[in-house]
């Protein structure tokens, strides 16, 4: 039978070896660990902001934007032409992101970090050619991963067709 | 009776097999590696985000399109014409849409791109706007239809058809 086995050299070159391979694996797998939890960061992110952009969307599209007006810090009230109006508000505080009657949480790990921004900037244009561009943004910062992942909502309107209705 | 192995390990041998194991990890890190480049790459096209603003630049071309952007596509050099600049309005509204939009590069171009994929290199095209380009290969072609390309300060990707037959 062998009976030297492994000699003390041989050992300590071998584990010395594996050490450097497992560090390496490991900073590897960490490294995945650190990107796997990034991105489902930002698929629940790219979640949040696809429903709020297709809902305000959507709304301005088929109801057709009519006229808004501030309801506090971080909250306008949007009237459409069917003469429903829906309430857009953040809190800061309690980190959530309210568009009529459904109000989303911003994932964890993700902060609202400053001011719900709606603007609304008119040009000169062909009659019946949309002339008004409305922005909407909510800013959205990941705080363990160092980037904005902010909503941005434009939409482009006529801002004469009133749909019959007296000016706002 | 044979005789047995009585001397263990050599060191050249646990270097040996260590080696050959070392290979088998590093062509699979290889491996993985390309996958996830992939989909980090996809990551980046077509997002919620790209598609609402090269939506929102069609909505802005149907409304405002003039036979000269096709004119200035069959007489430009280059198949994708840079259209970030383009003079569609004097008012500064189609600028404006681009700021609100954060929109880096725009181009118009045939909904056949195979020619751009094919002879990138006469057309100074990065790597990575290459890869997307490589996404929208078609094997037929479609008269009277375009492509919107839009890139995003972000690095987001997306496009859109543009039918001139449509605005008819």
């Amino acid at each position: 039978m062998n009976k030297k086995g492994f000699s003390t050299v041989e050992l300590l070159v071998s584990f010395t070896i594996i050490s450097f391979v497992a560090i390496a694996m490991f900073n590897t797998v960490f490294d995945l660990l650190d990107k796997v939890e990034y991105y489902q960061n930002l698929s629940k992110v790219t979640i949040l902001n696809g429903n709020t952009i297709n809902s305000v969307q959507k709304d301005m599209k088929q109801r057709k934007y009519y006229g808004s007006k501030s309801c506090g810090t971080n909250c306008y009230d949007i009237t459409y032409q069917d003469l429903s109006v829906k309430r857009l508000k953040i809190s800061v505080t309690a980190n959530t992101i309210q568009y009529g009657g459904i109000t989303e949480r911003v994932p964890s790990n993700n902060v609202i970090n400053g001011n719900l921004v709606f603007t609304i900037q008119s040009f000169t244009a062909d009659a019946g050619d949309n002339n008004t561009i409305l922005t909407i943004n909510i800013p959205i910062y990941n705080e363990s991963m160092n980037v904005n992942n902010n909503i941005n909502i434009v939409h482009q309107y006529d801002s004469n067709d009133l749909g019959g209705l007296p000016a706002f | 009776m044979e005789k047995l192995n009585k001397k263990g390990f050599f060191l050249i041998e646990t270097i040996a097999i260590i080696g050959v194991v070392a290979i088998v990890l590093v062509s699979i890190y290889s491996q993985v590696s390309i996958l996830y480049n992939n989909y980090i790459r996809n990551a980046n096209y077509n997002t919620v985000e790209s598609i609402h603003a090269v939506q929102n630049v069609k909505t802005y071309i149907e409304q405002n399109y003039t036979p000269n952007l096709r004119l200035d596509l069959t007489a430009s050099p280059s198949p994708l014409l840079d259209i970030k600049n383009y003079s569609f309005d004097t008012t500064g509204y189609y600028a404006a849409l681009i700021a609100k939009l954060d929109i880096k590069e725009i181009y118009f171009t045939a909904y056949n791109i195979n020619d751009v994929i094919t002879n990138y290199a006469s057309y100074n095209i990065d790597a990575s706007f290459l890869d997307y380009l490589r996404t929208l290969k078609v094997s037929d072609s479609k008269a009277d239809t375009f492509r919107i390309i839009i890139v995003l300060n972000n690095g987001n990707y997306s496009s859109i058809y543009f039918s001139v037959a449509d605005l008819i």
